[in-house]
């Protein structure tokens, strides 16, 4: 389905329409072809971006914008959680916090969401290593989402829960060889892991990874 | 006249909701407060689990990182146990509630899944998953785990299971309540479980203000009420609203008290700690704690002495012996520290009330 979104829509697939789209599994295929059309036209007559090509662009709630926290060189994630999920620790952060530690990979972990002075002290009591906050943030962001990065630009992404725990991005992010950056393509999820997640392929060495993580 | 006796007798109720008068209540003597070592490499995130370690010690569950910490009865640092992943020594979820019995068999709680560790050497013995909804490790008896399995079909509150591979039992004495309908069972699932004396046990229900006894196999043959003071209780009035719907849970699901340790005391009394639980938001709640000792002989309770602690991030308490256990987490500053505070449970003084006087 999500090739059909980019013979109709002729860009990428907005996560929001490959969403709606992988949740309709169970509905005939000419209903859910309507619907994802529909869902998708939607986007893109309101004009909705890509996250993945927005993520970057984000603004923190102290000015700063997501791309000046990416190493130039390098793995990066930038981690988009929900404040309450995370304090909650329903998050893989621990997983990226290991990796980082073995200095494998920059993390930036970014909050979304409102908190409260208790929220934050809890925060601080956990180690939460939180680089900013994102109280204003687009609707079209679905969280969690994880990013990972090579040199500034984005080679894998998993958005929502069922993706981030299945896709398993910081598992593979040490290990994986990468290609160059700029034959990035964007590819449907469904041969992948089947539940909905979006990701970006960077030559076979990544798509080969994944495949096997299954 | 009718309105005299109507406003009597809501007064006479306002005292258990309101959390007022708490002086005829078991009395908390500090004995001492234990600091953990800890850094910003090695902490204590968010404690789920705790028991003590028969020698010294204790034995702390952490979700956020990922392991159990096994800390010295002096505060220090002895090893880590397991770690995130998804391997046969580590947490995928977890570790959640700890269980710890006589032959250093430690249970530790992984989503629907037990692992088993020995806890002096921190090897992984053998794991399994347990059956029902949300089993949670309860306690240790006779060599095997025993675990929340409310079934109503079955009538069981308590599963047991002792290798890797056996099926599991069921049994422990079932309260009538959680058999009204579905939703109560599903969603009044937190229980507490001790032993009473050889194979019998006594059982706490989120959904009952009663102490059941009866046995593992399933027979009841006791039940004692516990005179609510200050504490919330298992608000009966709101659970007789609850049907199969779950939508009519969510008027009531955090309002009961949530029982979080039961254990028989060296008197032969009880003590029984709930907490109040007061959702902060979707994921993430507060509480306050009370202690209440019962004596399941004449049937009164000395109830709702309010555990000294924090209320958020919630404390976690345990029993070594007849000392209450209560790990709470503070900030002051820059600085982060993880106490456990040790009280003596003192009955002395107490006012002894039956559940008809609550």
């Amino acid at each position: 389905m999500a090739e059909l979104f980019r013979v109709v829509v002729g860009r990428p697939t907005t996560e929001v329409a490959a969403r709606a789209c992988r949740t309709r599994k169970k509905k005939s295929h000419v209903w859910n072809a309507a619907e994802c059309l529909f869902v998708a036209m939607s986007c893109f007559l309101c004009g909705c971006a890509d996250s993945r090509n927005t993520v970057l662009d984000l603004r923190l709630d102290d000015g700063r914008v997501v791309h000046e926290l990416i190493r130039k060189q390098g793995l990066t994630a930038v981690l988009l959680y929900d404040a309450t999920t995370c304090l909650s620790c329903k998050t893989p952060l621990p997983y990226w916090e290991a990796a980082a530690r073995e200095g494998r990979i920059n993390i930036v972990v970014l909050l979304a969401g409102k908190l409260t002075e208790a929220d934050r002290r809890v925060l601080r009591i956990q180690r939460v290593p939180v680089t900013g906050f994102l109280t204003q943030v687009s609707s079209g962001f679905a969280f969690p989402s994880e990013y990972l990065l090579r040199d500034g630009s984005i080679i894998a992404s998993a958005i929502g829960t069922a993706a981030v725990y299945k896709q398993r991005l910081w598992m593979h992010s040490p290990v994986v060889p990468v290609a160059d950056s700029s034959s990035a393509v964007h590819v449907s999820t469904k041969e992948t892991t089947g539940l909905g997640s979006s990701l970006s392929q960077m030559g076979s060495g990544l798509r080969s990874s994944l495949l096997a993580m299954k | 006249m009718l309105f005299v006796c109507l406003t009597a007798t809501v007064s006479a109720c306002e005292p258990r909701r309101n959390g007022q008068s708490t002086s005829a209540s078991p009395a908390l003597a500090l004995i001492d407060t234990v600091v953990l070592a800890e850094n910003d490499s090695a902490f204590i995130g968010q404690p789920i689990g705790l028991v003590p370690v028969p020698s010294a010690g204790y034995l702390i569950s952490d979700i956020r990182n990922g392991v159990i910490h096994h800390y010295g009865p002096d505060g220090s640092l002895i090893k880590r146990i397991g770690r995130r992943g998804g391997g046969p020594d580590e947490f995928k979820f977890g570790p959640g509630l700890l269980v710890l019995d006589a032959d250093s068999l430690l249970f530790a709680g992984d989503g629907n899944r037990v692992k088993v560790f020995n806890y002096r050497t921190g090897r992984a013995l053998w794991e399994r998953t347990l059956p029902g909804r949300t089993p949670m490790p309860l306690a240790a008896m006779n060599g095997g785990l025993l675990f929340s399995f409310i079934r109503p079909d079955s009538r069981s509150t308590i599963g047991s299971v002792q290798t890797a591979t056996d099926s599991a039992a069921r049994g422990g004495p079932f309260p009538d309540l959680l058999g009204r309908n579905r939703a109560i069972a599903e969603f009044f699932s937190f229980l507490q479980v001790a032993r009473w004396q050889g194979d019998s046990i006594a059982v706490a229900v989120q959904s009952s203000d009663f102490l059941y006894i009866g046995t593992l196999q399933g027979r009841k043959f006791d039940s004692v009420g516990i005179a609510v003071r200050s504490r919330q209780g298992a608000r009966h009035d709101l659970l007789l609203n609850v049907t199969d719907d779950p939508k009519s849970v969510y008027p009531v699901i955090y309002k009961p008290s949530t029982p979080t340790a039961l254990i028989r005391l060296s008197s032969g009394n009880f003590a029984y700690v709930v907490s109040d639980l007061e959702m902060i938001n979707q994921s993430r709640f507060s509480a306050r704690m009370f202690i209440t000792v019962v004596n399941p002989r004449t049937g009164r309770a000395c109830p709702d002495a309010e555990v000294p602690a924090p209320t958020d991030p919630k404390a976690l308490t345990a029993f070594r012996g007849d000392t209450l256990l209560v790990l709470s987490q503070h900030i002051a500053g820059t600085r982060m520290t993880t106490l456990i505070r040790r009280y003596n449970v003192s009955t002395e003084g107490c006012k002894w009330l039956s559940f008809s006087e609550s």
